[in-house]
């Protein structure tokens, strides 16, 4: 937990300001939400309305600092002249509080529900004395605990399927705290952020509730973690069904077991309902042509799916602006390592070293659970599994519709880290497969080879932008 | 030693240790010549050139010494003709480097045009002339990018574009450069920031983290023990 932080406020602090993916419009959001509880307007397509997404404030430290030239070029470095930040200095001494409160325009974060960005309003007035920076980096070091609340949840899930062993527990939360665009990702301002922690909590209580007698308070702390998740971001839609398949499984072992009446199951399942319809309706905002089903359209995402992984076919039609071989980009180069606007990366090889230990981990973990090296109920897989599989399927389908409109991608590894307490379970499973005398060593060398890969992707950041 | 290694963290440590001393020479070896640069991000030809014609960008701070100007130049309609390059004192006028570059160059890619040793301060004026015959592009991007450094094409102001300038030293290594990549991080952060923060950084991150997670580990085997 602490090396998480630690390595988390190393993060906020070395990457310059609005150098993640869509942080200036997430700072935005942040900023009007902080000062006015009010909400930006939503997005259009007029280049001279976006700036006015932004404050004042926020528009001339972002000039100033030369920030919106940075993005996803890496031949131009951050601002390194001491007299730029000296004139920004002056020239941001005469702005007054309206300043930074004149933002709210278009801004192509405002679908988003606000609970992420209510959260990083304390910090923001933790540091309200102080000037632009000090509040955005207040922020972003205030969103790194998100990150330590995913590791205890983590740790809390391992804890509860292996019976409070400590070597898994320690592997899965470890997984969570050292992966790096985790941590990228947690330092940034980034509703992202939040994401990993609510689906974590989300997972914690789920297992719980199916390992455990069902108790009001087991079902009331899942459908919390759920609408806090639903209210981060319109993602969260596909952890609904795993929910509610937890909830119908843990109600009818009640009934059978005669703790619950039929009257009274009833009227829980309907609260339960109205409490996820409201979280729905909080994330409809984001959701679009998303819910355009059609099985017209099937045969036409199944040959997205097949182009995104595999080589075309000679009968398909290949999908214009789709990357030959997009779901090793997806899961592998922006789900490990692409920071910045996704423009600092490693050199390919690192790549596919870390694609056969993803996949040996994932097999291993399997593996493991198949035997029962690593026991696992059904339930518990049924929950995990459907919870994967949706957010997986819901993405595919939500950028498959952007290519039939668009033309245009946007799936990124990072949506996927709401998974990545899933890949902590079984890279705790994997470990199961060793000699119990070495699960120790192989604990260990998945903790310090995360370490190491730490070090190495805050050093690339750091050339990509001091040097 | 199987047992020291079955308890998992030495073997944590070692890998740690490993890691940190390859990031190490990784840096000694890894060796950079960016001196500094405008910071103009490359989306078009800012300046086209006919034979005789210059482009001169203007009051370009020098917060660095360099020892070589990078352009990019681009073909249009032919082989790139041969260039001049002239850097000038701002306010002294004085010409601080006059340089020939021979035609055939590579077509956009960046050039690397030696000018001798010019100190840090002041600003400067940084001159093409396409020596001709033929056109020749130098790529560039927006001029707002460039705010305090205006763009001009024989003698007329370009309101839309600047050029993309790097300004090249001596190559060091990342690692004798980690003062200067201190300071730099240093800048348009909170008020307590400074050099000082990253190297308690690197000192917490390098040291702290293998020992916390070593530690950690210890006391999960202890526990299951």
């Amino acid at each position: 937990m602490a090396a998480t932080l630690l390595l988390g406020f190393a993060w906020a602090l070395l990457l310059p300001g609005g150098q993640s993916p869509d942080e200036p419009a997430h700072i935005g959001y942040a900023q009007v939400f902080a000062e006015r509880l009010g909400f930006p307007k939503r997005d259009r397509d007029e280049e001279d309305l976006r700036e006015s997404a932004f404050s004042t404030e926020q528009r001339l430290a972002r000039d100033r600092s030369h920030q919106q030239w940075q993005y996803a070029d890496p031949r131009v470095k951050s601002e390194w002249n001491p007299d730029a930040e000296r004139r920004w200095d002056r020239k941001r001494e005469g702005l007054v509080d309206a300043d930074r409160a004149d933002g709210g325009g278009p801004n192509s974060a405002s679908g988003n529900p606000p609970l992420y960005y209510a959260y990083l309003a304390p910090a923001y007035h933790a540091a309200g004395a102080g000037h632009f920076f000090d509040r955005l980096f207040a922020m972003r070091m205030w969103s790194v605990l998100l990150l330590g609340l995913a590791v205890v949840a983590t740790w809390l899930a391992a804890g509860e399927l292996t019976g409070r062993n400590r070597l898994a527990q320690l592997t899965a939360a470890g997984v969570v705290g050292l992966q790096p665009m985790a941590s990228f990702i947690s330092a940034s301002i980034n509703p992202d952020a939040a994401l990993i922690p609510t689906w974590a909590l989300a997972f914690w209580l789920g297992v719980r509730l199916l390992r455990r007698p069902a108790t009001r308070a087991a079902v009331a702390g899942l459908l919390a973690a759920t609408i806090a998740a639903l209210l981060v971001k319109a993602s969260s839609l596909a952890l609904v069904p795993a929910v509610a398949l937890a909830l119908v499984v843990a109600a009818r072992r009640s009934h059978a077991q005669g703790r619950v009446r039929r009257r009274r199951l009833a009227w829980l399942g309907t609260g339960a309902a109205a409490l996820v319809a409201l979280g729905v309706i909080a994330t409809s905002g984001r959701l679009g042509n998303v819910v355009q089903l059609s099985p017209a359209a099937i045969p036409g995402f199944a040959s997205y799916l097949w182009q995104a992984y595999l080589p075309n076919l000679p009968s398909q039609t290949p999908i214009p602006g789709l990357a030959a071989f997009a779901g090793y980009d997806i899961w592998i180069r922006s789900g490990w390592a692409a920071f910045g606007w996704l423009e600092v990366q490693f050199p390919s090889p690192v790549y596919a070293v870390l694609a056969a230990v993803s996949v040996a981990l994932v097999v291993g973990g399997v593996v493991a659970i198949w035997r029962g090296r690593f026991p696992v109920e059904r339930s518990v897989l049924a929950f995990l599994g459907l919870a994967a599989l949706v957010l997986v399927a819901a993405l595919h389908w939500a950028e498959y519709r952007q290519f039939v409109d668009q033309q245009q991608s946007f799936l990124q590894g990072r949506y996927y880290l709401p998974l990545l307490p899933i890949g902590g379970l079984l890279t705790a499973a994997a470990l199961a497969n060793l000699p119990p005398r070495w699960r120790a060593a192989g604990a260990g060398a998945v903790l310090a080879g995360l370490f190491v890969l730490q070090l190495f992707s805050l050093g690339l950041v750091a050339v990509r932008f001091y040097v | 030693m199987s047992d020291r290694l079955g308890r998992g963290w030495p073997l944590l440590l070692a890998i740690a240790a490993a890691g940190l001393v390859a990031l190490a020479l990784t840096a000694l070896l890894d060796r950079r010549d960016l001196a500094f640069s405008p910071g103009v991000p490359i989306t078009r030809v800012a300046a086209a050139l006919e034979s005789g014609e210059t482009a001169c960008q203007w009051r370009i701070r020098v917060i660095e010494p360099f020892q070589a100007v990078e352009l990019v130049p681009r073909w249009l309609g032919g082989p790139g003709p041969a260039l001049k390059l002239t850097v000038t004192g701002y306010r002294s006028r004085e010409q601080r480097a006059r340089v020939g570059v021979p035609a055939g160059y590579p077509d956009n890619r960046a050039l690397k045009v030696p000018t001798g040793a010019v100190p840090a301060g002041g600003r400067i004026d940084v001159c093409v002339t396409n020596l001709g015959p033929g056109r020749v592009g130098i790529e560039g991007g927006e001029a707002e990018s460039a705010p305090t450094s205006p763009l001009f094409v024989d003698g007329r102001r370009n309101e839309a574009s600047a050029l993309a300038l790097r300004f090249l030293g001596e190559p060091r290594s990342v690692a004798s450069q980690l003062p200067v990549i201190f300071q730099r991080a240093a800048l348009f952060r909170p008020g307590w920031v400074g050099p000082w923060t990253f190297w308690a950084l690197t000192l917490l991150v390098g040291a702290g983290v293998p020992a916390l997670l070593a530690r950690a580990l210890a006391a999960a085997r202890e526990d299951r023990a």
